[in-house]
Order: structure tokens, then sequence, then C-alpha cells
């Protein structure tokens, strides 16, 4: 009788548990305490966690892929039971081809996130994300005042200061662009470039990208008061004017062509957001808007989340390399608030007659709408009846445009 | 001069001492500069590094500036077109209406509830404060000051953390 129980202890789990998976069940504690006890991103880090949770315990049927020694799951392990009907004829009805063989495929075996994570895999849920974040985007603000969009530009600027200093810190070309675009301050555009060209970061750089959204309004205002004095925080913007449906239109299409013409490696993601817009600004499509604005954002944010947890596995998560991307990631974001502000205070020295509040600046970063608000409370501390909410989403947008830019830059340069 | 210049005009809000410390700690970063070059990646180098990111910053500079420039001209089109049907509106004649037979009842003149009128000047009083003449009470019709209001107030609701 004891022989079978031992026998059974060790068809359980506890004989598989490394000292490294209890390490991070308590990173998986600190993920979930941030998501649920301080409401930091929870929608995103509360399947992350959970997918970490199920990356270090000793699962079956849940992911089935060998791991590679670089942390990266092998995408081709599935299980395909078939028979092989030799000289099948050709599908266009010519004769059969003696050298064609034809499967007929009867089961497909592999654990669950096997087939969930094909959706990063194969680059399937950042568009698709982006398409329900169009439809949630209102771009009137930024076609109201357009030169906001430049501040949007200038906040891609840490992206490229991080890419060096990952550079110095011994990280390749690709990681380093991994770890650059989490001062964009983009979740799905940090997870749709890391997966391309470091997909043993994706876990590091997931982590660290949705922590520092969620730590905006901390990181954030120190900078911008730094880098402003009182007389500048106070100043009040014009009121937006009114943008007809047509403007909005014409600037979803306008956006997809320049940016597509210009890096059509970024196609993917700036097609999807500009189509999620469209539908929205069209006002035919309200079933379809809806779809994009509710489930399948939802649906999607679920699976990335716990696809993104999955590559937590503690081999490859916990390495020297998580810790640098965690500095450098607070590295990117801080000078992409720097240069965003600092580039509000260009244009009000080249244009002294429209001033605009360089707090606006600092919401070039994506992080929408959290920085954008970041921007009006700050602006309201100094003046109570200054409201930057809306000139804020100008920039706020603009950057979402700006990152998705930038990694069309890094894959069509690195990419190949 | 000049840097010192551009150096306050960037940070505004430091003092000379931290000044001094920022820019001792700005030429130790770039002296150690060279020293880690040798643990960049074969590729790109230190050089090619520093063009990698300037030609960056220059695709995303052209095509955001490019959306701008259009966006720009075409706001510029659209304000035109507004002006243009809102002067129309106001040299168009007034309509033509036949004369009936017996002239109707004069239409009743609107009018505003004298307790919204003591409210309006109570609010204008409370606000500006100053010594002030109200010369006009309108109603509005654009929806979209409203709902402005309105957003700004439901932002105004949340925590910000």
């Amino acid at each position: 009788m004891l022989s079978g129980l031992i026998d059974f202890f060790h068809t359980t789990g506890f004989t598989l548990i490394t000292w490294k998976m209890v390490i991070m069940w308590g990173v998986v504690a600190v993920l979930l305490w941030l998501a649920v006890a301080k409401g930091f991103e929870p929608l995103l880090l509360v399947p992350i966690a959970f997918g970490a949770l199920i990356a270090n315990l000793p699962t079956r049927g849940v992911i089935t892929a060998q791991m590679r020694p670089d942390g990266v799951y092998e995408s081709a392990t599935f299980k395909i039971y078939g028979q092989i009907l030799p000289n099948a004829p050709a599908a266009d009805g010519l004769a059969a081809d003696p050298t064609r063989q034809v499967l007929k495929v009867e089961r497909v075996e592999g654990g669950l996130f096997d087939f969930i994570s094909q959706g990063i895999k194969l680059e399937l849920f950042p568009p698709l994300i982006f398409l329900g974040v169009g439809a949630l985007t209102d771009f009137g603000p930024l076609i109201a005042l357009p030169r906001t969009i430049l501040l949007g530009a200038a906040a891609q600027f840490g992206l490229f200061v991080t890419f060096m200093g990952a550079g110095f810190m011994g990280f390749t070309s690709k990681q380093a662009a991994s770890i650059g675009i989490i001062g964009g301050a983009d979740g799905p555009t940090a997870i749709f470039l890391t997966n391309h060209l470091a997909p043993e970061l994706l876990g590091a750089v997931a982590v660290a990208a949705y922590s520092y959204m969620s730590l905006v309004p901390l990181i954030q205002p120190p900078i911008m008061r730094l880098l402003t004095t009182a007389k500048e925080r106070r100043i009040r913007m014009k009121s937006l004017r009114h943008v007809s449906k047509l403007e909005k239109l014409i600037f979803a299409l306008l956006v997809l062509v320049i940016c597509v013409l210009l890096v059509p490696d970024a196609a993917a993601l700036i097609a999807m957001l500009m189509l999620g817009n469209f539908l929205r600004e069209c006002a035919v499509t309200e079933r379809l808007v809806k779809a994009s604005q509710n489930e399948i954002i939802n649906i999607l944010t679920i699976f990335l989340g716990t696809s993104v947890g999955v590559t937590m596995a503690a081999e490859s998560f916990l390495a020297p390399a998580t810790l640098k991307i965690i500095v450098l990631g607070v590295v990117a974001f801080g000078c992409s608030t720097a240069a965003g502000v600092l580039a509000a205070k260009l244009m009000n020295k080249l244009s002294p007659n429209t001033p605009i509040n360089p707090l606006i600046g600092s919401a070039g970063v994506s992080a929408v709408p959290m920085a954008a608000r970041v921007s009006h409370v700050e602006g309201q501390k100094y003046d109570k009846n200054n409201y930057l909410l809306m000139p804020a989403m100008g920039p706020n947008v603009a950057g979402v445009i700006g990152t998705a830019v930038a990694a069309g830059y890094f894959l069509s340069t690195l990419g190949r | 001069m000049f840097l010192m210049r551009l150096s306050r005009w960037i940070v505004p809000n430091v003092s000379k001492n931290h000044g001094r410390c920022a820019a001792v700690a700005g030429g130790v970063l770039l002296l150690a500069a060279p020293a880690r070059l040798n643990a960049l990646p074969a590729y790109p180098e230190f050089g090619e590094s520093l063009v990698f990111q300037f030609n960056g910053l220059v695709v995303v500079f052209l095509a955001l500036g490019l959306i701008w420039g259009l966006m720009e001209a075409l706001g510029f089109v659209f304000r035109r077109i507004a002006a243009r049907d809102a002067a129309r509106a106001l040299l168009a004649p007034p309509p033509v209406v036949a004369t009936p037979a017996t002239p109707p009842d004069p239409a009743p003149v609107p009018t505003i509830d004298p307790v919204i009128l003591a409210v309006v000047a109570a609010a204008v009083h409370r606000t500006v404060g100053a010594p002030h003449r109200i010369v006009g009470v309108t109603a509005l019709t654009d929806a979209v000051d409203w709902s402005r209001e309105g957003r700004r107030d439901h932002f105004q609701t949340h925590r910000i953390r």
C-alpha cells in the first residue's frame, strides 16, 4: 500500500517544484497585489500574473511546447494525427502530382496555451487590440490642434535614447529596440515588436511596459515640474474648435496612407487602429464599433495577458537581464516625458503668440488617457480653472501613432 | 554663456549647485561612454547607433509632420467652408411668406423666466466678482459645450493615483 502511495506521489506535481518556481510565485503575488490592492492596470496585470503562475506550476496539458535555452517556446510542437492520402488529385483539378501527398488531419493535440499563444506568435493579438483602441479613441482634439501631434513625435525620443543605453548594457540591437519601445508606453506595440525582434524578452518587456504605464501618475509629475516654471504651468489654452465628421474620416485615411507608405512594417498596427477609428467615426457601423470597443478588445486582453504571462517561466524571467530591463524601462519613460515637455517649450519659443501649456507635452507618451489626465491634474494644481484634459488628449493619441511608427522603423531596419 | 542659458531654459527649477553637479555627472558619463563601447554588439557600433537613432527620429517626425501639415491644410479648408456658409446664411434674404388674408396673432416674444435670470445674475456675480454688466442672456444651442463640461466633470470624479 505504501509503495502505491509513493508511486502516486511521484505522479503529482510536488516532485517537479523547483526553488525558482517558488521565487516566481512571489513575483506573481507582487503583481497580483499591485493589480488588485493598488489598482495598477488590473485589466492586464491580473491576466499576466495568472499566466505567470500557470507557467511556474508543473502543469499538464496547458502548454506542451518545449522551451529553448533562451526562454522561447518552440511554436511547432503540435501533434497531428491523420492519414496520408497518396496520389491525391491536385486542388486545381489538374492531373495528380506524384510528388504531392495530402494529409487528412483527424486530430491536433497540444496544450491550451499552445493554441492561445499562437495569437502572439503569429502577431494577431496586438493588431486586433489596436482595432479596439481605434474604436475607443477620439482624434478630435488632435485634429482641432494639429501641431500637438509633434509632441507625440518628440516623446519618442526616449525610445531611441534607451536603445543606446541598452546597447551599453550589453543587449543586442534587436533586444535594445524591444526594451526602448517601453518608453512609448504602448503595451500592444511593445509586445508586437518584442515578439518579432527579441521573443526571449517578451515577459520582462511586457511586465515593465504595463507596470510603468500604471505608474505614470508617479513617474511623470516630478519630471514635468522640474522642466517647467510655475508661469508656464499656468498657461491657458484656447478652447478647441468643433471638428466635423468628414475631417475625422479623412484623418483616419490620411494617417493610414502616410504611415503605411513610410513604414510598411507598421501596417498591421496602423491599419487596424485606423479601421477601428473609421468604424467609430463613420457612425453607420454601430454594432461593429460596440464589438470592437467591448467584446473583441476584452477577450483579446485576457488572451494576450495570459499568453504573455505564460512566457514568464522562471528559467527565462529570473535573469539579470530582467532587472536591467526594469531599470532601462523607467529611463525610457522618463526621457520620453522630458522630451515631450521640452518640445512644448520649444514650440512656445517659436510661436509665442499661441502658447501651449508645456505640461501637455508629457502626454506625448501613449498611455491613453492616463498621461492626459496627469497633465490636467498637474495644471489644475497651479490654476484651478485651467482645463488641460482635452488639449492633452491631442499629443496623447499622437503618441499612439508615433510609437507605432517607431516600432515600424525598428522592424524595417532590424527585423530583416 | 549660451550653454548656461540653454541649461537654465531646459531645467529652470534647479539651483546653481545642482546644475554644476548635473554637468559633472554628464561629463563623467560622456567620458565613461568610450570605455563601454566594447560592450556594444557588433552591429550597430557607436557611430552607427547614433545615426540609427537620428534616422529613427527623422522617420517619426517625418510621418507625424506630414500628418500635421496635411491636417493644418485640411483644417484651413474646413474653417473657410464653415465661415463661408455662415456668411451666406447671414446674407441670405429672409424667406418670403405668403400674406394671409387675415393677419395672424402676433407670435409671442420668447422671454426668459425671471427666476433663471436671477440665477444667472447671481452666478455671474459669484464668478466674476468685479463690477460687471450683463448685456444678454442666450440659451446655448450648441451641445458641444455641455458635453465637454460633462466630460470634465466626469473626469474630475476619478481619483488620480
